[in-house]
């Protein structure tokens, strides 16, 4: 609550301001607010032995929950209009649910993600400008780690053994975004933006099962900055 | 800006934890937390009844590739039993020789060879107390174990009742209606061979004769030795004797062998007639009148008795068996005695409170025609070279890699197509929320 009614306050202030502070060469700006995850689902099918729907080709499913975290970023710039971009983010905490033959089964794990990008960006219009819509293209590394079973999984894939483990392929991709800044006062501003990846990865079970999934995941995210 | 700098360290902290994160189990407890395991049916359940004499010195008592450990999983049942913390053991020993006995502690009274009702199960032609063979213990009677073993036929709302049966009713039935049959087709035999050779008097003899000739028919029929071509020789003998006795010629008795051929072809076609027709109506409303029967022992003798997580299998496709498929015949028949019984199951429990139905059946179907999703090498022959499983063993299979075969004799499945079973299962408990 706190932290809404300094927000409004900001942005009630910054309406009434005139002047702004540009965003040009050698400026540096920190934001943080919160980003959602948002993979795409369900996965394929799981390696044999898979469940299926009888009479059909679907299989033994999974799909992926959103996520949504803390999340900023830093941002150099290195034009009036070219910057690079740092996003920064807690953990995403992906929970792993059951689809396709599964659908319904609830939840058979959880994941924790950190995709670390580092964006080069352009921004539109002049560096003073109040408004300034961006795009940009990130070399990502979607990291995926402490990854949890649970035991509908033990009991989908190793019934009365050991418990099931498994681990997703952690990858290098690209993200490309759009985003946009609305200058708030002569510091401070507000930041939008949407990226979507194409993010193909390979989940390995300790029974030796693999499922591949196009997780593809949409990110979009607010945050309030600071320009120094 | 106070805010803001804490979420940094905080952001910070999380990359350095990231960096030495690592995989775990998660939670691995069932949302149910069971306290006992109770299952009744046949084979498919049964995790070694008759683990006894004979039987446990070759190292068998499960229907399947017994495993060189007895403690090994190896049964659908065990499996889920331990996913959920507990075992399944079997609640009888005996049968093959050894009398009969509860075993303390144990919640597993699934017989092999046992049917709903009936207590002449399969390899049990005595029935009730027979325990030369395989006790086959119908349902019912498992039912009236647990009571007498639990003190009380109640069950309590931490219990996890898993019901299996049917099948033997289908091998009781198919056995009934091949008896049946070669019933009807031996007197369509004696019909027509004496029709033909009273037709060989004059007329103003048949009715005398076809006293004589009937009787000698069914004189010879009835000696466990008979077989047609004494039949027909009785017949042909008894045709003439009449005649010459009787001061007549009889022309069918010269013709004898035709005539036993033509006869040997009625019965023939009786006998297929009566089991396509009337025996398979019989075989199939039997079917469905035990899986009638099994949905009121569920409903009245379990469910109304308290317990609240049941999860009744209905039949595996028993048509896609090597026992089945290899009599063409009556492979649909078979598989219209399933469908009967499954639906009649399942009609019977239809909203029925606390109870899940795993379809085995179309499971059993999805395996046969997609093996490789299963990771099958082979759904079509046993891999036991012995005839039945019971005592099969890692010593007495085919040659070759048979661990992904799905059947380890004519009717059971290997140890891993039970481990996809209770996988199976398992996806429905979860769906549940049992799990």
């Amino acid at each position: 609550m706190k932290y809404q009614l300094k927000f409004i306050a900001v942005a009630a202030a910054a309406l009434m301001a005139g002047s702004v502070c540009a965003q040009s060469a050698g400026t540096w700006m920190v934001r943080g607010g919160a980003t959602t995850v948002a993979p795409v689902g369900p996965s394929e099918n799981l390696s044999a032995p898979s469940l299926y729907i009888p009479g059909t080709s679907t299989g033994s499913q999974t799909t992926s929950a959103s996520s949504t975290q803390l999340a900023g970023g830093i941002t150099y710039m290195l034009t009036n209009n070219v910057s690079l971009d740092l996003p920064l983010a807690l953990p995403f905490h992906h929970k792993l649910y059951g689809a396709g033959a599964l659908e319904g089964i609830g939840q058979i794990g959880e994941v924790q993600a950190l995709p670390m990008t580092l964006f080069v960006q352009y921004r539109f219009l002049e560096a003073n400008a109040k408004f300034r819509p961006y795009v940009g293209l990130g070399a990502t590394y979607a990291y995926f780690f402490n990854e949890q079973g649970s035991g509908v999984l033990t009991a989908l894939t190793n019934p009365g053994g050991a418990p099931t483990k498994l681990s997703v392929d952690s990858k290098f991709i690209l993200t490309p975004e759009i985003g946009a800044t609305l200058a708030l006062d002569s510091q401070w501003f507000l930041d939008v933006f949407y990226s979507k990846a194409r993010l193909k990865t390979k989940t390995t079970l300790s029974t030796g099962q693999t499922v591949d999934a196009a997780l593809d995941p949409a990110s979009y995210g607010i945050a309030i900055g600071y320009k120094f | 800006m106070n805010y803001f700098k804490a979420s940094w360290a905080a952001m910070g902290a999380a990359l350095l934890v990231a960096a030495c994160g690592g995989g775990g189990d998660g939670n691995q407890t069932p949302r149910v937390a069971f306290t006992s395991m109770v299952s009744f049916g046949d084979s498919l359940s049964d995790v070694g009844t008759y683990r006894v004499g004979p039987i446990a010195a070759a190292g068998g008592g499960r229907f399947t590739v017994n495993p060189g450990v007895v403690t090994t999983p190896t049964i659908w049942t065990e499996y889920v039993a331990l996913q959920i913390g507990l075992t399944s053991c079997a609640a009888r020993s005996g049968g093959f020789g050894s009398a009969e006995k509860p075993v303390s502690g144990c919640r597993n009274y699934a017989q092999g060879g046992a049917r709903v009702q009936n207590p002449k199960g399969v390899g049990n032609s005595v029935g009730v107390g027979f325990i030369a063979g395989p006790l086959t213990e119908p349902v019912v009677t498992q039912l009236a174990n647990y009571a007498a073993d639990n003190g009380s036929e109640n069950f309590t709302d931490k219990q996890l009742v898993t019901v299996l049966a049917g099948a033997n009713d289908i091998f009781g039935l198919t056995d009934q209606l091949k008896l049946d049959a070669t019933a009807a087709g031996n007197a369509a035999f004696a019909q027509s061979l004496v029709g033909q050779f009273v037709a060989g008097a004059p007329a103003a003899n048949q009715a005398a004769a076809l006293g004589a000739i009937g009787l000698a028919v069914q004189t010879e029929a009835a000696k466990p030795a008979a077989t047609a071509t004494s039949i027909v020789g009785a017949a042909a003998l008894a045709a003439g004797t009449h005649a010459a006795m009787n001061g007549y010629s009889n022309s069918a008795v010269a013709n004898a062998a035709a005539i036993g051929a033509a006869a040997g072809a009625a019965a023939v076609t009786a006998g297929n007639t009566y089991a396509a027709t009337t025996g398979a109506g019989i075989a199939v409303a039997g079917m469905a009148t035990a899986g009638t029967t099994l949905a009121g022992y569920v409903r009245d003798k379990i469910v109304a008795k308290g317990a609240k997580y049941v999860a009744v299998s209905n039949l595996p496709d028993v048509s896609l068996t090597p026992s089945a498929a290899s009599d063409p015949s009556t492979q649909p028949l078979v598989k219209a005695m399933t469908v009967a019984f499954n639906k009649a199951l399942q009609d019977g429990l239809a909203s029925t409170p606390g109870v899940i139905m795993i379809d085995a059946f179309a499971n059993l179907q999805d395996q046969v025609a997609n093996p490789a999703r299963y990771n099958l090498t082979n759904v079509t022959t046993p891999s036991c070279a012995i005839a039945s499983s019971l005592t099969c063993t890692s010593a007495t299979l085919i040659a070759g890699d048979t661990s992904r075969y799905l059947f380890a004799d004519g009717v059971h499945p290997t140890p891993y197509v039970h481990k996809l079973q209770a996988q199976l299962v398992a996806t429905y408990l979860a769906k549940a929320g049992w799990l």
